[in-house]
Parts: C-alpha cells; structure tokens; sequence
C-alpha cells in the first residue's frame, strides 16, 4: 500500500517543474525508500538472531499501525504517548509470536520456520481482520497536513515525520547493535551461535530480544506512515515483501546493507513509476531485486555467513 | 572438581562416546588425547552443555551438571575454548573479549582487572585491541579464544586444541601461557593432537580410542606408552600389531 | 610421580572414581585388543559399556590358571610383542607352559610398587639388603634386587651358598636387610642360634618376608632372634608381581596396590562374590599393559578389609593368606601344582597312572618334599639296581619339571591307601608320623 503515498503526491502532479518533479519523485523514493529499510532491518535483526526470514514482518508494520489508529481513535490518546505504546504493544506482540511458534519448533529445519512465519502472517492478518474489520481506516497525521513548500516541490509534513522517525529507527538499532551489551550479544550470536552459547549468552533470550527490537521498530514505522497511507488489515503484505526485497538486496544479514538496500528500491521505485508507469510500480521491486541477485548473489554488502551485520 | 561417570553421547544413530569416565581435581592439567574422530570434541562439548548425551553423570564441584544449559556451566565456572578458536570475527578484539565476561557484564572494574591481567599475559591483543577479531593472525586469534574464556573467571578451562595449525613459536607460547594460567590456580582439561606437547605441559592424561578411555596414567608415563605414540601418529591399532 | 605417592590416601568416594575408570579401562583395552577377552565377552554377550562401576565386575569372567595355559602363545596379548621386553614363564598343569610377558611400563609398576613397600619398611640407600630365596623362586629374587637396586641399597642376591655360609656373609658384611620366606628364615635363625649369633651380633633391622604366611608365633621368634622389625608382603608372580600388598607398620593386614589392582573374594564353589568374609582372592589387574588380566583367579584364601587403616592409608587390606581353594600347594614359597606331577608321573610311567601319594614333611625348619608311590607290577621290575635306576630317574625329572628337588620313595599300597581312601593325595607329616609309617 506504498501505492497510497504515490498517489497522493501524483495528484498535484502537472502543477510542478521539472526541477520540483525530480525533487519530488526523490522525497517520495526517500520516504518509501526510509520505511523499507525500517522493514529490512526488521528482517535483518531477526535473520541474524535466529537463521530465520520472518515473512509476518509486514504484519508487524500493519499491526503498528492499527494499534497506534486504536490508541489514538477509540482511546483519545495524545499521538507521542500512544506512538510509544504502540511500540511497546507490537514488541510484546513479536515476543509472543516467538514464544509461540519458533520456540516450540527450535528443532524443526529453517525451511519449517520460515512455513511457520507465513503461518503466522495470515494468522496475524485474520486477527486484525476481524478486529477492525475490511475497510482502511484513516490515522491523524502527527502535525497537521499543510503542505510545506521546498525547491518547488510540496512535502506534506507526515513525510517528515517519516523520515525523522525512521532515521532515528536506524540510528538506535546501529548504536543498540555498537554500544550495548545486549546488542554486541546478538552481533556474536549472528556471527557464531555456538561460541555464543560458550561465553554463556542465552540465546534464547537474544532470539526473544530480537523479535521485540524487530517488531518495535516496524511498529514505529507503520504507525508514522499510517496517516499517509490510510491503514488496514492487509496493508502489510506489500510492505513485507518490499522490505525483503530491500533486505536481500543489500545482502541478507548485514544491517547497513538492508537500509541502502531499502533507500535503493524506493528511489528506483519512485523513478521508474514517474517516469515509466506506475502501474508496473510493485513489479520494479522485484526486477531490480533480480538484477542484483544475477549480477552479485550476496547483495550489495552481503559478504557470506561470516562478516554478517 | 569435575567427575564424569558412564557417559554416552550420539549424534543421531552414530554411537561417539561409548562410556566415559574421567574426572579432573583441583590444580591440575589433564590431557586428553586420542586419534581424529575418537570423540574428544564431543566430550568437551557435552561437558559445556552444547550436546545432550543420552546417559551419564556429570558432575561439577559435587553437583549433577548434566542437565544444565551452556550459560549456567559457564556461570558455575567452566568455560570451554572451542576447536577452531571459533572467536567473533567481525567484532573487535575488546569486544571479543568484553562478551568472553557477559555473564558479568555489570561487573564493570572486575572485568576492567581481567582486561588488565589478560593484556599482561597476551600483550600482542592490547596493540590490536580495536581490530577486527577476523583480522588477527591464527596464533593471536588463538590467543583471543583462551583470552574470552578466561573473562568469564572460569576455574576449570577446556581447551580444544588450541595448537591447531599454530608454528611451533606461537605454540610454545600458548603452551607458556597455559602452564601461567594454571599456576594462578586454573584447572585445565586440555584436548591435542599434538598429544607429546599435551603430555608436556599436564600432568596426568587419559586415551579416548573411537569413543571409550582406553588408558589413563601420569603424563610422563603416557608420554613413553607406544600405544599413545601410535594415537599420536594417528595410525591404527591394527596396522601396528601384524606380527 | 606425585600422584602415585598420594593416592594410597584418596578419599572412598575417590577410589570409587578411579576404580570405575581403571576398570572400564582396562576392559576396553581387553575388548579391543586381547583375542581370549574379546571371544570370551561377545560369546557372553557383555558389551564393555555395561560396566559401569565396579560392582559390575561380576559380570565379567573368570581367567584361571588354566586358561593362561590353554591359549599358550600369544592370545592373552594386548601389545604386539615389539613392546614387550621380558617374558616370563611358567609351568602349569596343562599341556603348555604359562607365558606372561611385560613391557617396559610393566616392570616399572612391578618395581614401583616393591619400592612403595620397602620405603614403608624404612629401607633406605644405605641398607644392605641380602635375599636368601630358593632358585625355585628367582623371579621374585629378580625383581626384588631390581627394586633394592634402583632404591640405591647394596644387594645381596640370592647365591649356591650353604645356610651357614649365608649367615657368615651376613654378619660380616653387616646385613641389615633381610628378604627371605618364613621359614628359610627360622632356618636361618636356627643356624644363628648355633653359631652363637644373635641381635648383638648381626646387624638386621628389617625382615622382608615372602612366599608365605608369616605366623604370629614365627614373627616374634624372628623379631626376637634376629633383632629385627618383621613385614610381610604378598604378591603372586602371574600379576602385579611380588608386591601386590604389603603390611604397613601399624597394622598386619597387607595393603593391596589398589591404584593398579581391583581385587575382590569370592566363593571358590559358588563364584559369587562375597564382601565380608573369607573367600578366594580375585584380582583384576588395571594398568597393566602386555597381559592385562580380567578377574584372575589367585587360588589364594583371605579376606579384605575396606575400612581406613591407623596408618592413614585407605587402600583396602587383605588378611595373612589362610590357605589354598584349588590343589596348588605352598611348599617354602613355591607353588606346587598336584596336577601337574600327576602328569608327570602319567608321562613317566607311559600312559599308566601309578597310585601316589604326596608327602610334605617338616623338618628343622624347611619343608621337604617326598612322593610315595604304590609299588605296582605294572611299572616296577623284579631287579633292583633297575629301581633304583628308574628312581633316579623320576627325582631328575621331578627337579626338572616342578623346580624343587623331591625323594621318590617306592611304598606298598597299604602304607598309603588310608589316605587315598579319604580322597587325600597330600599330606603333611612329621618325623615320627613318617617313621611309623614307613616301619
Ligand atoms: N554433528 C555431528 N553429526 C554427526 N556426526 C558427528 C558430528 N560431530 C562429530 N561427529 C562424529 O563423531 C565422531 C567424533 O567426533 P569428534 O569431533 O568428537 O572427534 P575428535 O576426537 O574431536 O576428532 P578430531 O581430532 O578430528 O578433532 C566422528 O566420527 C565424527 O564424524
Ligand atoms: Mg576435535
């Protein structure tokens, strides 16, 4: 459903220069392009932590913004609180849907997970289904929606706040992964379980952790692009795939790798839908993400199962 | 310190160990030796809690540890240097060396000490302290993977080779600084193919023949044992006795 | 060799310990390497992880005498015979001889194990240690000047001197240890006595006494006549050698070498293991490499004792030999095997077995041996100088055969059938006994 966000922006198409329209097909890739690479890194952190590519990553997005549209409609909270709560909740959430189902099947090979996560896609999808129902509902936007006028290109503020939220997403996943013990754990165990396990991590715990951190930050993501996009039940499926997409292509594994990969698709993404088609919009993700698997298998900054992250 | 009684490990339907015992007492070195597949990983594996074994007893200090996952052995004071170094590559030498004290990671001047003792005994990882682990010559990984364990305070070390495709230089300095660690009042279980500089250093070893102890005794007595010697030349039983 | 001088103090729970690991050891290493053990087990079906403490030594089969004999030459082997440097051998009752070979490692633990003892004993360097032993039993002599030799001590081996001449060289050359058994030692003594030598005289300090048991009454004849402080030790030379156990000063139960032996007693009729009582000795020897024997059968009666001795030492002790489970008969520290002068005599006589009768006599202090044999047509012809000739003959053979000289003595069946009738083919006697026999 990044589809919304185009269109949006399409709409107040013919009023701007060329000059504008590059700088607004950018503003849209980069946005685009900022919540991929949230969602890759999502699947990266999970990756790493448990060999696991976690196809209900996307739905970890939709319930981010289905929450944060619960807290702010039927509770009346004020947006910051109920954008934190939100990440709380979808954390928990991710800590469960591992408990749950990757736990319990620790022996199970990666091929039975990775059927497991799909599993709890559609598991997750139902869920939301029927709690709020079929219809996309509509989210405030965190400060108002004049647009702000740059270089001739009209930026609805929402986009900021996208950028804003996303980066500092980043930012505390690379300085959790760099600073803190807990993260250079998970670092250690991505790169060698056992040897983990040897300096007496609890590996358990990291797989438990990484869930949590994984969902929080796609949480964070959906609940900043709800109010452009309009949320529902199945807006995480689109937004999955993409986000996978930008995962492999910046190499499986390596987390700066995945947010590069993820400002790629959605700049390309928003280039080839302005100037080529945008019906053939979704279909650009996975033709680049071919062309980069023909031309180097690892990814962009894949370097095989060693020097992960 | 450490007892092992009737211990039985497979990997699926292959029988590895076929009913150990062995036990280490305070203050010593115990070499482990024993040909190429005879089980002396898995034995050091299963005593860390990485493999289940299907029966046995071992225990630590009086307590049945046979149940206990990697982290709570590491907590109780063994800490194991795997075969291969198997050390983070891509995080740093400090970093390496900060996740060898996880478990007492708010200890923050104990480990500072640690640190301290650590770079005085392997001076070479202080220069290279910041570098990538994966970096590091294999000598100086080897010395990174001792260096982790001892972090963690252990009062038994397992050693899994650590000689493996060392010159014999950086060898004698492992071996060096292993005899060190063991004067401070470390117990040692040390695994080698280099069975003769194994029996060097230790001072009582035992024989593990395709997953059972065949032998035990002094090291100096080992050392001269043709039976040891075949081990160590990896050949055979059979090839040898042909009269 | 810290460890070694240590572990006859390890706790119980230790011994447990190592036992367990001496004893999988060992049958692994038998499993693996030794034809006999390896036939003998997959025939029982017995896996070597079944055994997975000490008690479960019961399952395991026994190795006798015999069997040493029956799989002559080499499939009680566990080395290949480069690795072995001395054999010994010994004779048996069946048809080959026993063959007992050691490796270096081996003869060490032997010497090891008689130097252990001889430092409880206070031998020292400066000792002079004189072994009066039978040429019957040399291997003991051997091994025992090797350990004397290696302790630093000067040696006096065993030598074709006469008793008396024995005695002069010991008080000349101021003998102060004495290896010996019993009653070669009360021989000694008695030649002393004669000679008008006594504690004063002679400069004895310790008595290393061997080959049998010593009796209370002997000790104190010999502390007192020779001035010395008496120890015995036991040992049997097809395992472990002359000291497998030794008395410690403050008790006289032998201690056994139990950080290379796992000994047990069972029932000789039975063979069920019996824990607190008189029984045969079994003995499972652990560390040894050549012929590492799994429950081999001593024949020789006591009893062990599991608590801690005043000295300290926690290796179990066995009581002063009480006797004999099987037909071997001790006479002055050898071994003699009925059986086997059956054979002999079976071999001699072409086929036919005469009727005989083994006499063990006392005299002075040493037991001699004679052999009553029923005159019978079929072996004895008419004339005399034949007789004579052919017994002769047989004491040569005997001499040959047993290792210990014998009189052969022609009888009528009527002096022995009294005491072959009570299924009694030895007997001991003394003088008189003899006399109104023979009358
Ligand atoms: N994960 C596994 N799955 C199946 N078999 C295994 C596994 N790991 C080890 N083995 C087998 O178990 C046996 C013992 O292996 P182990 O690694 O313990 O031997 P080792 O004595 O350490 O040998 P080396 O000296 O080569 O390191 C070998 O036959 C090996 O092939
Ligand atoms: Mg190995």
């Amino acid at each position: 459903m990044g589809g919304g966000l185009l269109a949006l922006i399409n709409l107040r198409r013919e009023k701007i220069a060329l000059m504008g329209q590059i700088l607004q097909f950018l503003f849209s890739g980069l946005t685009n392009g900022a919540v991929y690479a949230v969602i890759a890194l999502g699947f990266t952190i999970i990756y790493n932590a448990t060999d696991v590519i976690n196809f209900a990553q996307g739905e970890f997005v939709m319930l981010g913004a289905m929450v944060m549209y619960t807290f702010v409609h039927f509770l009346s909270w004020p947006i910051p609180v109920a954008f934190f709560a939100t990440i709380i909740c979808v954390s928990v959430i991710g800590i469960l849907v591992e408990f749950f189902t990757i736990r319990p099947a620790k022996n199970a090979d990666i091929i039975s997970l990775i059927i497991i996560t799909i599993g709890v896609s559609i598991f997750l999808r139902g869920v939301a289904m029927m709690i709020w129902g079929k219809d996309p509902v509509a989210i405030p936007p965190f400060t108002g929606s004049t647009p702000i006028v740059f270089m001739g290109a009209a930026i609805d503020p929402q986009i900021i706040w996208v950028l804003v939220i996303t980066l500092i997403a980043m930012i505390f996943t690379q300085w959790f992964f760099k600073y803190t013990i807990w993260g250079k754990a998970m670092r250690a165990c991505a790169v060698n379980k056992k040897a983990a396990k040897l300096v007496g991590i609890k590996v358990e715990r990291l797989v438990s952790l990484s869930f949590a951190l994984s969902a929080g930050i796609s949480a964070a993501a959906g609940a900043v692009i709800a109010p452009i996009t309009f949320a529902s039940y199945d807006m995480g499926t689109m937004l999955g795939l993409k986000g996978f997409c930008a995962a492999v292509l910046g190499g499986l594994g390596s987390g700066v790798g995945s947010i590069l990969g993820g400002f790629i698709l959605g700049i390309l993404e928003a280039f080839g839908a302005g100037y080529i088609s945008s019906s053939y919009k979704d279909a650009f993700a996975f033709l680049i993400l071919l062309i980069v698997l023909f031309l180097k298998p690892q990814g962009l900054l894949g370097q095989g199962e060693v020097d992960k992250l | 310190m450490l007892s092992i009684q009737n211990l039985h490990v497979s990997y699926g339907p292959i029988k590895v160990l076929k009913g150990v015992s062995l036990h280490i007492d305070q203050g010593e070195i115990v070499a482990l030796i024993g040909a190429n597949g005879a089980g002396k990983t898995t034995l050091m594996s299963t005593i860390s809690g990485l493999l289940r074994p299907q029966s046995g007893e071992i225990k630590f200090e009086g307590q049945d540890i046979i149940k206990f996952p990697p982290d709570k052995i590491v907590k109780l004071g063994i800490s194991l240097v795997p075969e291969g170094r198997q050390i983070f590559a891509p995080l740093t030498v400090l970093e390496n060396l900060e996740l060898g004290a996880y478990l007492r990671s708010k200890d923050k001047k104990g480990i500072k000490e640690d640190l301290d003792k650590i770079f005085s005994i392997f001076p070479k990882l202080k220069e290279r302290k910041n570098q990538q682990a994966g970096t590091l010559s294999g000598g100086e990984q080897q010395m990174l993977a001792i260096a982790r364990a001892f972090m963690a305070r252990p009062r038994l070390l397992l050693l899994d080779e650590p000689s493996l495709g060392l010159a014999p230089m950086v060898l004698e300095l492992i071996m060096d600084s292993i005899l060190e660690l063991n004067k401070e009042g470390l117990t040692i279980l040390i695994v080698e193919q280099n069975a003769i500089k194994a029996l060097e250093i230790s001072t009582r070893g035992y024989v593990l023949e395709t997953g059972r102890i065949i032998l035990q005794g002094s090291s100096n007595e080992l050392k001269e044992d043709p039976d040891v010697i075949r081990a160590y030349l990896g050949k055979d039983y059979e090839e040898i006795t042909e009269r | 060799m810290v460890t070694e001088s240590r572990i006859e103090f390890l706790s119980p729970d230790a011994w447990g310990q190592w036992h367990t690991e001496l004893l999988q050891s060992v049958v692994n290493r038998v499993y693996t390497r030794v034809p006999f053990y390896k036939n003998l087990l997959d025939k029982e079906g017995i896996d070597p992880s079944q055994i997975t403490n000490v008690e479960m030594l019961k399952l395991l089969p026994f190795t006798t005498r015999e069997d040493l004999a029956n799989h002559y030459p080499y499939d009680f082997f566990a080395v290949p015979l480069r690795d072995i440097v001395r054999i010994h051998t010994f004779k048996s009752s069946q048809l080959s001889p026993i063959v007992i070979g050691y490796t270096k490692r081996d003869l060490e633990i032997r010497r090891f194990l008689a130097i252990r003892a001889f430092n409880v004993f206070g031998v020292r360097p400066e000792d002079i240690v004189q072994i009066c032993l039978d040429p019957g039993m040399s291997m003991w002599s051997l091994e025992l000047k090797e350990a004397a030799e290696s302790l630093g001590a000067l040696v006096i081996p065993p030598d074709p001197l006469r008793a008396k001449d024995r005695i002069k060289v010991m008080r000349d050359f101021k003998t102060t240890v004495l290896i010996t058994t019993p009653s070669y030692g009360l021989y000694l003594l008695s030649i002393a006595r004669e000679k008008g030598l006594g504690p004063r005289e002679l400069s004895l300090r310790v008595g290393i006494f061997i080959g049998e048991t010593l009796k209370d009454k002997d000790r104190k004849e010999l502390e007192k006549g020779f001035g010395l402080r008496a120890f015995s030790i036991y040992g049997i030379m097809e395992a472990m050698g002359p000291v497998m156990a030794y008395e410690c000063r403050d008790s006289k139960r032998l201690h056994l070498a139990l950080d290379h032996v796992i000994p047990e007693v069972i029932d000789p009729k039975t063979l069920e293991p019996i824990f607190n009582g008189v029984g045969e000795l079994v003995i499972t020897t652990a560390t040894t490499k050549a012929n590492p024997l799994i429950r081999f059968r001593t024949g020789d009666l006591t009893k062990i004792t599991y608590n801690v001795c005043e000295c300290g030492r926690t290796t179990w002790r066995i009581d002063p030999i009480k006797g004999r489970s099987d037909q071997l008969v001790n006479v002055r520290g050898i071994k003699i095997d009925v059986g086997l002068i059956r054979r002999l005599l079976t071999e001699y006589c072409e086929g036919y077995e005469p009727k005989f009768l083994f006499v063990i006599r006392k005299k002075e202090f040493l037991e001699q041996i004679e052999l009553w044999i029923a005159m019978d047509p079929q072996i004895f012809s008419a004339s005399l100088p034949e007789l004579h000739l052919w017994i002769r003959n047989l004491e040569t053979k005997f001499k040959d055969y047993i290792g210990i000289s014998c009189i052969v003595r022609p009888v009528e069946k009527r002096t022995i059938a009294p005491f072959l009738d009570r299924n009694k083919d030895i007997v001991y006697l003394d003088n008189n006994e003899i006399n109104s026999l023979l009358l």
